[in-house]
């Protein structure tokens, strides 16, 4: 994802980390803590003591609260059939391409594709980072 | 810190998360606008049977839900278009779908109670799953408060784009003009997903205060975090969205 103009591997987040995540301090550890916790698997423990190592009490409580809050939030999202919010749509054409997420089973007739948007995503963001900062500033 | 609610925690539990878990879990326990508190109560018990369904589990597993037949293995007595909407929600929400859901209109789930069941199954999920991370025991059911639900549906909800109705970012109206107020965005930046359960406003008025305690304060500042910066808490926010198929 470098060439997008970002230093995060954003390839882990649908394949999952064999290694650190490039760009995210403790990418790996977070991950497979996410990856244990969603699937109910008999390895949380073992990934919340790595987690608890890297990041400390605060952290792994953090962590979990994520992890719970987006398990809330995918339900609400897919529950609803809501559609992407407009300047999202465009913004991420490229990287939901690149990601695979056009795939996924909650997909269909949510966000619209095409090659013509997928070019102007990468453009689209640098100027909506440029309007953002001056907008924060 | 020690928690009130997570009295078993082997780690310190902030206090804003211990409150707003307080606060969603007596809120589930009281009527709503279309369900009373017993039957909300009776949805969480529902959602933990829903986990371990062996039917939910088999059309997980197949090409399609609907190829599956069977009997959910249930946990009360609500009617059965509740009991199979919860566990849809529960287990396989990433493919339900527009026709699912007038599917359920046509079985007599209308759209406002079935929005105050997808509210009350993504609380449940999202504290049950706050155990799980932590491996504490579950929540016991919310107490039942009496009375009746309010019947209340937003005038200024319409069709936009979603399954079912949902009130404007800029048109919340009189009894809805403090929804988005605390969100700092401008009010024609309201992401949808805050948007999606405005037919039972109170239910976005839950979410938002599960939202600064359990995700980051102030959800409109791009740099707000905790004690994971920024990048990581996106990465696992994106990680558990992935896992579960969600487009958005």
């Amino acid at each position: 994802m470098s060439s997008r103009g970002s230093d995060v591997d954003l390839a882990a987040i649908t394949k999952g980390a064999s290694g650190e995540v490039a760009g995210v301090a403790y990418g790996a550890e977070l991950i497979a803590y996410a990856d244990a916790v969603v699937a109910r698997s008999p390895d949380v423990a073992e990934t919340r003591n790595a987690v608890q190592k890297s990041l400390g009490d605060a952290g792994v409580v953090d962590a979990a609260a994520i992890i719970a809050n987006f398990q809330r939030m995918v339900r609400i999202a897919d529950g609803i059939g809501i559609p992407i919010d407009g300047p999202l749509d465009l913004l991420s054409a490229d990287i939901r391409h690149e990601l695979g997420i056009n795939e996924f089973s909650s997909a269909e007739g949510r966000g619209k594709n095409g090659a013509l948007r997928r070019l102007a995503a990468p453009v689209m963001r640098r100027v909506a980072a440029r309007l953002m900062r001056s907008r924060f500033r | 810190m020690t928690s009130a609610i997570y009295r078993e925690a082997s780690y310190p539990i902030r206090s804003d998360l211990d409150q707003a878990t307080r606060n969603a879990w007596e809120f589930l326990g009281k009527p709503g606008n279309w369900w009373t508190g017993a039957e909300r109560a009776a949805f969480v018990a529902e959602v933990r049977a829903a986990r371990d369904c062996r039917l939910c589990a088999d059309r997980v597993d197949a090409v399609s839900p609907y190829s599956v037949q069977g009997e959910h293995e249930i946990a009360s007595a609500l009617p059965g278009v509740a009991i199979e909407a919860t566990h849809r929600l529960t287990t396989d929400a990433a493919r339900l779908s527009e026709k699912a859901i007038r599917e359920l209109n046509a079985a007599g789930l209308t759209d406002e109670a079935y929005v105050e069941i997808v509210s009350i199954v993504s609380t449940v999920i999202g504290i049950d799953s706050f155990c799980d991370a932590l491996e504490i025991p579950l929540l016991r059911l919310p107490e039942v408060q009496a009375g009746e639900p309010s019947r209340y549906r937003p005038a200024a909800a319409v069709d936009d784009g979603a399954w079912v109705a949902m009130i404007p970012s800029e048109g919340a109206g009189q009894n809805e003009a403090d929804l988005y107020s605390t969100l700092s965005v401008p009010s024609r930046f309201v992401p949808n997903v805050l948007r999606a359960m405005s037919l039972v406003p109170d239910a976005v008025r839950n979410l938002i205060e599960l939202l600064s305690a359990f995700y980051v304060k102030d959800v409109g500042n791009l740099n707000a975090c905790n004690s994971l910066d920024r990048r990581q808490i996106e990465l696992v926010a994106a990680r558990v969205s992935a896992l579960n198929e969600c487009f958005y």
